[in-house]
């Protein structure tokens, strides 16, 4: 706005607060419904303040969860999360900053062709590729297994396409006068490719662990032993329960358990998701 | 170290290793089974052609998937992108309590689908849920949303909405800052209306984020049903039957493997069109520049 004018700002301030009660409206209500007995929600009417049975239905799916339907306690499940998210975190940004080092900073043969070869993953993302890479896993015997859960989604090229970019804008007279120093390919990755990308890496690490921590499909197929049930997964076999009987407060004490993680990494790191994202658009 | 190609290859190994054994084999095994049939019990797969191509073109489900998932492209994609990009003009700018909400809307982007799914069907459960109750309230009949098939995709469609937005403003809000804020000053000072500069200076430098995030709200809208898993299951009577879905319906429901590795190859083949515009969009990213 280039001009004060108190009723238009007003109008926006408005437009503004609607749009966050929107947002959040829906989350303040899967807040509430865990904070109930199931008793709230045979009447009809949805409550909109908190009840008092917070740490009852919490203590409950903590400790017992809902084994009658098949959902085992959630601090197990929400284990196998936390291993599935970090797990494929780390691995994807560990293989893809080497191969974007490699692409962008060595001459070889074929480079071209493993470059392509990456590339044209971009289009195949998991739930795509779904049904052969199920059959894969299923041979190699990888199924209920931690390794079955995130190798797959290891693999993929979004990472890479993006240190490639970040690697770019990296003056090349950097690594001129690491050379004339005497400094080997590995002591350049290590003490100047790493640190000046740093940013970058935390800001990929906050999309990853997100991407990692929502998958559902994938555990959904790949997991029929209870112990390796992701959280994610297991809200739905949870949910699968509702049509007969009204345990909403179970069932919102799960998502709301499942949102946490990702909405504490987003807070805690705001900062630095914010401002990596910003470089790489340059 | 140019010339080091053992070290290059050790770099680039594990990531190849991995893209050749989840991504490229199985995407070419699919492409040679869509071609057989399916094995059962002591019959093994034979060769068939394109039987299950033609099977598809005969199939009223996959066309009704097919239309499904253009109306739902229709409606998330220029919905998710202008609802985006209304979110980030507005959380552009300065004042009290901006990190608050820019935060409030990016929210429902990090939340698991499958949990959003769970508490939008409590919104539109009937008789009982939030919406239900509205329309009580200024005496309208009761509507079961998800239930009827005149509304099921509609209402999967609002939650994908509802969830990509505000991803899709991050990256506009990280565009808009870019804009220099020396051409904000000449244009207050040429008497500039911020409208005319919105549609004359914002829109043409932010194009190249607007076809990044289009082509990106293209294969979401192939690849985010989740939320159908728990909201409608593609019905009532495929009315929210969707390509991808139906994929998974045929593959892991049925178990007729050969089909749905014909209906993979559909979708394959739908993503590579889409990224190849996605190269010639970050092409001319570059060269605008």
């Amino acid at each position: 706005m280039i001009e004060r004018r108190p009723l238009l700002q007003a109008a926006a301030h408005l437009v503004l607060i609607i749009g966050v009660l929107t947002v959040a409206f829906p989350v303040w209500l899967a807040i509430v419904a865990s904070t109930h007995p199931q008793s709230a929600f045979e009447t009809g009417l949805i409550p909109v303040w908190p009840g008092d049975q917070a740490l009852v239905n919490y203590g409950a799916m903590f400790g017992e969860g809902l084994s009658n339907l098949g959902a085992p306690p959630l601090s197990g499940m929400l284990f196998n999360s936390l291993v599935m998210a970090l797990v494929i975190a780390c691995g994807k940004i560990a293989i893809s900053i080497t191969s974007a080092f490699a692409i962008v900073y060595f001459r070889f043969p074929f480079r071209m062709f493993a470059f392509w070869c990456i590339f044209i993953t971009l289009m195949l993302p998991v739930e795509v590729r779904i049904l052969p890479t199920y059959k894969v896993v299923a041979d190699l015997g990888m199924l209920n297994s931690y390794a079955g859960l995130t190798i797959p989604l290891i693999a993929s090229a979004t990472a890479t396409f993006l240190f490639r970019q970040v690697f770019l804008t990296i003056p090349d007279e950097l690594m001129e006068a690491a050379r004339i120093d005497g400094a080997g390919p590995l002591r350049f990755f290590w003490e100047i490719l790493i640190p000046l990308s740093r940013t970058n890496i935390a800001a990929l690490f906050v999309i990853l662990f997100i991407y990692g921590w929502n998958q559902y499909l994938w555990p959904l197929l790949i997991t029929t032993d209870e112990g390796f049930y992701t959280i994610v997964a297991g809200i739905k076999r949870m949910a699968e329960a509702v049509d007969s009987l009204p345990i909403w407060n179970y069932v919102m004490a799960a998502a709301v358990m499942a949102m946490v993680p990702p909405v504490l990494v987003v807070v805690l790191m705001q900062r630095v998701f914010v401002k990596g994202l910003i470089e790489t658009e340059k | 170290m140019r010339r080091a190609w053992g070290q290059a290859w050790l770099f680039i190994l594990p990531a190849f290793v991995f893209l050749l054994a989840f991504t490229h084999i199985p995407v070419v095994q699919t492409l040679i089974d869509s071609f057989w049939s399916t094995a059962k019990g002591r019959r093994p797969a034979r060769f068939v052609g394109l039987e299950n191509y033609a099977h598809m073109m005969a199939d009223p489900i996959f066309a009704k998937a097919m239309i499904n998932s253009a109306i739902y492209g229709a409606i998330t994609i220029p919905a998710s992108v202008g609802l985006s990009l209304v979110m980030a003009l507005f959380v552009h700018r300065r004042f009290r309590g901006v990190g608050l909400m820019r935060v409030a809307f990016f929210t429902p982007t990090v939340l698991p689908l499958i949990a959003v799914a769970n508490i939008w069907l409590f919104f539109y459960a009937p008789g009982f849920g939030l919406i239900a109750q509205l329309r009580d309230l200024v005496g309208l009949a009761p509507v079961n949303l998800v239930g009827q098939p005149a509304t099921a995709l509609y209402a999967v469609a609002a939650v994908t909405v509802w969830k990509e937005a505000g991803f899709f403003m991050i990256f506009y809000l990280a565009a808009l800052q870019t804009i220099p804020e020396p051409l904000r000053e000449a244009a207050a000072i040429e008497g500039c209306r911020p409208w005319t500069f919105f549609r004359r200076v914002t829109w043409p430098l932010i194009m190249p984020t607007t076809l990044f995030v289009s082509v990106n709200a293209v294969i979401g809208a192939f690849r985010l049903v989740d939320h159908v898993y728990v909201m409608t299951r593609g019905g009532p009577d495929n009315a929210s039957q969707l390509l991808l879905y139906y994929i998974y319906e045929v593959g892991f429901r049925f178990w007729d493997t050969a089909y749905a590795s014909a209906l993979t190859m559909v979708l394959v083949a739908i993503l590579t069109v889409v990224g190849i515009g996605q190269f010639f969009a970050a092409d001319r990213k570059v060269h605008y520049k």
